[in-house]
């Protein structure tokens, strides 16, 4: 009896992979996705987009090849008011969640919620206040269209042990965890990287999943010294991570809140391990990193990071590459380790490389709009 | 060829509640024409587009126009919004009769351009939304206090509007004059449902400027009405069902902290009995919900529901499993405050941490230990 159980059981599992949206396959129709909360393209312009609330990665088809052109200085104004009128809303009832820039058509692609729900706090984030569940794309002429995702070839994996939903933020008022199971997410040799929270006892997380979906996904709980909070932490997701190989190994950098920067070997990555990064730099308290981007100037990999509360931030590989040691004791103040230059640029809430000469950002400006602007990366 | 279009009318043809809160509807255009525009590829696109647009009223014109579908249904040119019209918010919609007689091949000039302003009303059917309770609840309240929570019965927008929210004197009708902290947006909880109402720190505060210049916002010994009235929205732009009065008097101000070792703890009988944990005084009804956590011996937090009662002087636990036998502790953060800001290690009026400082508090907890025992 005991015999045909596991039988029956082992037929299962091979047939699900098959059937359901786990497939390999992508299926046209509804995807059933509930909140966009991070966007990533995949060289060939495959969407990934994490649902924190799902616990799931979805792969779209988006069909978008034709190239846009963009001026090369170009500002679309108030981006926040566009989308309202698109919306048929006002601006103060939208919140644009990610963006991230097609690799091939060059639109930039918006999560966006309509529901009227302004910060209240500098330590809110887009997905604490809401679920984004609208797709939108800008051309080079600065038009506004919705991707519709009523007849959208997608497929979908599974997180497994996505962090429970019944479980609050310590600090942020009322704000469930859930809304960080996926804080980030980035393709890379055939593997999106994704960063988040798990139900694990340590939270943070990074799982890999397999594309095209249906191997199995590993995940792996991640811990970090913040030198400038003088603890270990493996509760703080990941908010924002790219892959990039330093002297010839893969590896992820990462950055966190009050933004320690840290590196992590990708083979270390194994299915159920407990891995510690390597926190080589501090780069100031009480800020939010918010998009971490790999560019070229002048021939050489830079590195560019958006912030919430400090400008952008220039790191060179070169530096991380010889970087001796790590970040192992507390500062006297919040900032330590790894040197990064400060260039003009606050309140860059988005950020993407358009293509291999311009950045393209959200800016939200002393006057309170938001706006969408391009910059060559000869600037950076 | 195109008949006489006099009669063609643009209606917005309302349906609270539905997923596009109305349709906008051409009615009385000639049906050949019609037919043609039905077999048009992109009716649902850039002819649609051209010939029936809306955009929000405030909205100029450069904005885009609102995202939709365009189709024939029947007799009538309908465009339905991608995203529901806003209750209380004003569009413009505009027929263009020359882009219609050209797409119809109908004689330029035969159909004339229609707009309609419109504002679609307020859902009807649902039940409106009121103020649940305010927080603290006794009816005596001290002069230091720091915190009020205003609970309604649905989520409210999220917009600050002072007018709405008013202290007054009861002993001589006077408004006081800027009692709270004006924030923009208000300070909400994400759900949008309670509202704090903080009263200005500064003023409370005894020695510092505002309170010098314009003394603490309660006073001992006087009664106060806070008046909350309907000009207040909901989430749906509704003005509240009913307007909602908290009456109180001031008594002294409470400078002492609350003491955990001073609180009652009656620790369950049975499986199912909820951790009952009684204060000598009322605590702050906000923080109660969330700084006091119940931990097994292993230091896991246990899962269950939270009620307060007795004008918040009585804490219960109803775990979501039932308990097992062991040793259990309850755990009180250090930022638990009473209604006047002290917490167990600090008076509100004592220096306080630095306000750069993004870490939430790390200092010892105070844990009061229990046993639940074998039946």
């Amino acid at each position: 009896m005991k015999r045909l159980f596991t039988m029956v059981a082992l037929a299962l599992t091979l047939v699900l992979p098959a059937g359901g949206e786990t497939a390999a396959e992508m299926a046209v129709g509804k995807p059933a996705i509930r909140s966009m909360s991070a966007l990533a393209f995949g060289p060939d312009g495959t969407l990934f987009v994490g649902d924190s609330k799902s616990g799931a990665v979805f792969a779209f088809d988006v069909a978008d090849e034709a190239p846009t052109s963009w001026a090369e200085r170009f500002r679309l104004t108030d981006l926040e008011s566009k989308i309202a009128a698109a919306l048929g809303t006002t601006a103060d009832d939208v919140l644009i969640h990610d963006l991230a820039a097609h690799p091939v058509s060059r639109r930039v692609y918006l999560a966006v919620s309509r529901g009227g729900e302004p910060w209240a706090s500098s330590w809110n984030l887009p997905n604490d206040l809401a679920d984004a569940t609208i797709l939108l794309r800008i051309d080079g002429d600065g038009e506004i269209a919705e991707v519709a995702l009523s007849g959208i070839a997608h497929s979908r994996a599974e997180l497994p042990n996505p962090v429970d939903r019944s479980k609050t933020h310590r600090w942020k008022d009322g704000v469930p965890l859930r809304v960080d199971t996926i804080t980030d997410l980035a393709f890379a040799d055939g593997v999106v990287y994704v960063a988040g929270l798990s139900n694990e006892e340590f939270a943070s997380t990074m799982w890999k999943v397999p594309y095209p979906f249906g191997a199995g996904v590993s995940a792996t709980t991640l811990e970090i010294y913040h030198a400038a909070h003088g603890a270990f932490e493996t509760h703080a997701p990941i908010r924002t991570f790219v892959p990039y190989e330093l002297a010839g190994k893969a590896h992820l950098l990462a950055a966190y809140l009050c933004t320690p920067f840290v590196t992590f070997p990708t083979a270390d990555l194994a299915d159920g391990e407990h891995v510690k990064g390597r926190t080589l730099g501090e780069f100031g308290s009480g800020n939010y990193p918010l998009d971490m981007v790999v560019y070229k100037k002048d021939g050489k990999d830079r590195l560019l990071i958006a912030n919430s509360q400090l400008p952008l931030m220039i790191v060179k590989p070169e530096d991380i590459e010889s970087f001796e040691g790590e970040l192992l004791e507390e500062p006297s103040t919040y900032l330590a380790g790894l040197p990064y230059e400060y260039r003009s640029g606050a309140g860059v809430q988005q950020l993407d490389l358009l293509t291999d000469g311009f950045f393209v950002m959200l800016q939200r400006l002393p006057g309170g709009t938001l706006d969408l602007v391009t910059l060559p990366v000869q600037r950076f | 060829m195109a008949g006489p279009a006099a009669g063609a009318d643009l209606r917005f043809e309302e349906e609270p509640g539905t997923s596009t809160w109305g349709t906008l509807g051409v009615h009385g255009l000639p049906a050949p024409a019609l037919a043609r525009l039905a077999a048009m590829d992109d009716l649902d696109g850039a002819a649609g587009r051209e010939l029936l647009s809306v955009h929000t009223a405030a909205a100029a014109a450069e904005l885009p126009a609102v995202l939709g579908r365009w189709r024939v249904a029947g007799t009538i040119l309908r465009f339905a919004p991608r995203f529901p019209f806003r209750s209380g918010l004003g569009y413009r919609a505009r027929f263009d009769g020359a882009a219609f007689d050209r797409l119809t091949g109908a004689a330029a000039g035969t159909t004339a351009d229609l707009e309609l302003y419109f504002e679609p009303a307020a859902e009807v059917s649902a039940v409106a939304t009121r103020v649940e309770a305010v927080y603290p609840s006794a009816d005596i309240l001290p002069e230091n206090l720091l915190r009020l929570y205003v609970w309604f019965s649905a989520p409210m927008r999220r917009r600050w509007i002072p007018d709405g929210i008013k202290l007054i004197d009861s002993s001589s009708g006077d408004v006081v004059e800027l009692p709270f902290v004006e924030v923009p947006d208000g300070l909400w909880d994400p759900l949008a449902r309670r509202l704090t109402l903080f009263f200005h720190p500064g003023r409370v505060k005894r020695g510092v400027g505002p309170r010098l210049a314009l003394g603490p916002p309660l006073r001992e010994g006087r009664r106060y009405r806070l008046e909350i009235d309907t000009t207040l929205r909901d989430a749906h732009g509704r003005a509240l069902a009913a307007g909602h009065v908290k009456s109180f008097a001031v008594g002294p101000p409470d400078r002492r902290s609350p003491r955990p070792a001073t609180w009652r703890l009656a620790v369950p009988k049975t499986q199912r009995d909820p951790l009952v944990v009684d204060f000598p005084e009322p605590l702050d009804h906000g923080l109660l919900l969330r700084l006091l956590e119940v931990e097994d011996a292993a230091g896991g937090r246990l899962a269950g529901e939270v009620v307060i009662s007795l004008g918040e002087t009585r804490w219960s636990f109803h775990p979501a499993a039932p308990w097992q036998p062991g040793s259990y502790r309850l755990r009180v953060a250090p930022t638990l405050e009473d209604p006047a800001g002290n917490t167990p290690e600090r008076l509100f009026e004592e220096a306080t941490r630095s306000d750069s400082d993004p870490r939430p508090p790390e200092r010892a907890r105070v844990d009061l230990p229990f046993e639940v025992v074998d039946q």
